[in-house]
């Protein structure tokens, strides 16, 4: 069980995060929503240690990041480095052994290319190559449907089935509901910093206008067109 | 905080004359050599996503002024002091090939991918590689040419800018990321690059020292030591690089180091001092 308390997480004087208590169980798929800025990269920036907060993550691992594989919503790779080089550096970096990384190459991407020369959808697509190669056990992925091609979306949603198969504890942001009802366990809103609601799988059925609810309100209601 | 701009380029202006004044002592192709520094340095502000971003905020006109400007100013330390030297022709050859390199989009050509020898490990050696890749022949020549004449000061230079590019290679942080997924801790991470730069600067190096070993049997124990004063360098550039991190080396950072490489037994009490800010600065990140 990863049990987070008392997370918090300021850029001066915004507060980006508010007292977070939560825990989530391993091997369960977590869908994380919330409008732009809400806090949900900043949050798992926070889980993986890449920034630093106040509170407690407690997990079964003695060092929780290195059992953490990260795809963030805009990945960067280094200038004049090729895909398979990064991918090279990744298993390194992991001390995994990888003979061929063509057999990985699941989304067929030019791998001699440098990397920093692909297109948005592409960094994707290599950076989930990259944790294809990792073997970790939890694996945040942050809005991964975004900027990619239906059929790369289609590879995609089948690879989190498969790591959701293989006991794989999953924290999935998106904007696209359809694909988190599909995969998750639970969906968690996150607003302002904080979780506000959270659903289970029984009562995703439910999810759309709950959702509805929680983000149009009376926003529109004094909208005429 | 740090040290103000005009003591630092005082400070840059000072280490450039009295490098310029050692290197035309020490060989007589310190002309060519200046000229050669001087357009490679050129070469960095004409990359792509740089010209795309000028050319996106400035008008044709105003974007070739910028360039030509720029261009000017980083060439111009090299040019005057060749102009003092009386070398008027390589003086003058540089400040036209800067202007003409304005006009010359050459990420284009480089855009295809270059074949790195240092792709096993990356990424230092192999993206430092692929950024200045023409430093590698032109070392060689230089070599061929020390051999050639029998002049042993040319090699031994041939062989600085080898290590100094080597060295530059760790003068920018990587973003927080590639230092993250390391499984090591700040100790292991450290002997893990450590290990790749003194395996890769050594492949480069080698074939170099032991060509002057064979051409110049007596200076065997020079050779030898310059050997080891490299790999005593490359550990310390990677510590002084990460006693920053994830900033960049600061300059008083960079002159501890500068004085490493002027007086050699600093490079212990450098070695100690950057070791300890690393692992203080690489513990939040593993």
């Amino acid at each position: 069980m990863i049990q987070i308390q008392n997370l918090e997480k300021s850029y001066g004087k915004l507060k980006v995060l508010k007292p977070i208590n939560m825990y989530f169980e391993m091997g369960k798929a977590y869908g994380i929503v919330g409008e732009n800025g809400a806090g949900k990269t900043t949050l798992f920036r926070c889980l993986t240690g890449l920034e630093s907060f106040s509170g407690t993550i407690d997990s079964p691992f003695e060092v929780l990041k290195n059992h953490i594989g990260l795809m963030e919503t805009n990945p960067y790779f280094l200038s004049r480095v090729t895909a398979k080089e990064h991918l090279q550096l990744i298993c390194n970096a992991r001390e995994t052994i990888v003979n061929r990384f063509e057999e990985k190459n699941i989304f067929d991407l030019p791998l001699n290319r440098y990397a920093d020369t692909y297109s948005t959808g592409m960094k994707k697509k290599l950076a989930l190559t990259a944790l294809l190669l990792q073997n970790d056990n939890i694996l945040i992925l942050d809005e991964p449907f975004n900027g990619v091609d239906i059929h790369s979306n289609m590879i995609i949603l089948e690879l989190i089935k498969k790591w959701k198969e293989a006991g794989k504890t999953l924290f999935i942001s998106s904007h696209i509901f359809s694909t988190l009802e599909e995969t998750c366990d639970e969906i968690h809103l996150l607003k302002d910093g904080q979780f506000v609601q959270k659903v289970q799988k029984d009562h995703f059925h439910d999810l759309d206008k709950q959702m509805r609810e929680f983000i149009l309100g009376d926003r529109l209601k004094n909208v005429r067109i | 905080m740090g040290i103000h701009p005009f003591i630092g380029m005082g400070i840059l202006a000072v280490a450039f004359i009295l490098a310029a004044i050692l290197l035309s002592q020490k060989t007589i192709y310190a002309e060519y050599i200046i000229g050669s520094l001087g357009l490679s340095m050129i070469s960095g502000l004409n990359e792509k996503q740089r010209r795309d971003f000028l050319n996106l905020c400035f008008s044709t006109s105003k974007y070739t002024k910028i360039r030509l400007i720029e261009n000017l100013i980083i060439i111009s330390p090299f040019s005057i002091f060749l102009f003092v030297y009386q070398d008027y022709i390589t003086a003058v050859s540089i400040i036209i090939i800067s202007a003409i390199f304005v006009f010359i989009p050459f990420q284009n050509k480089w855009a295809l991918t270059i074949p790195s020898p240092f792709s096993k490990y990356p990424f230092e050696f192999s993206m430092g590689f692929r950024k200045l890749f023409l430093v590698y022949p032109a070392t060689y020549f230089f070599v061929y040419k020390a051999i050639e004449v029998g002049n042993f000061n040319l090699g031994i230079f041939a062989i600085g800018i080898l290590v100094f590019t080597h060295i530059s290679y760790y003068f920018k942080p990587e973003p927080s990321y590639y230092v993250w997924i390391f499984k090591n801790n700040p100790q292991g991470f450290l002997w893990k690059k450590t290990k790749e730069s003194l395996f890769y600067s050594s492949f480069a190096l080698l074939p170099i020292l032991i060509l002057l070993g064979i051409w110049f049997p007596d200076k065997y124990l020079i050779l030898l030591g310059i050997f080891f004063l490299n790999a005593l360098l490359m550990t310390t550039i990677i510590l002084a690089k990460y006693s920053a991190f994830p900033n960049e080396i600061s300059l008083p950072q960079m002159v501890l180091f500068g004085l490493s490489i002027w007086f050699p037994p600093i490079l212990i009490i450098a070695i100690i001092y950057f070791y300890k800010q690393s692992l203080k600065n690489l513990k939040p990140f593993l």
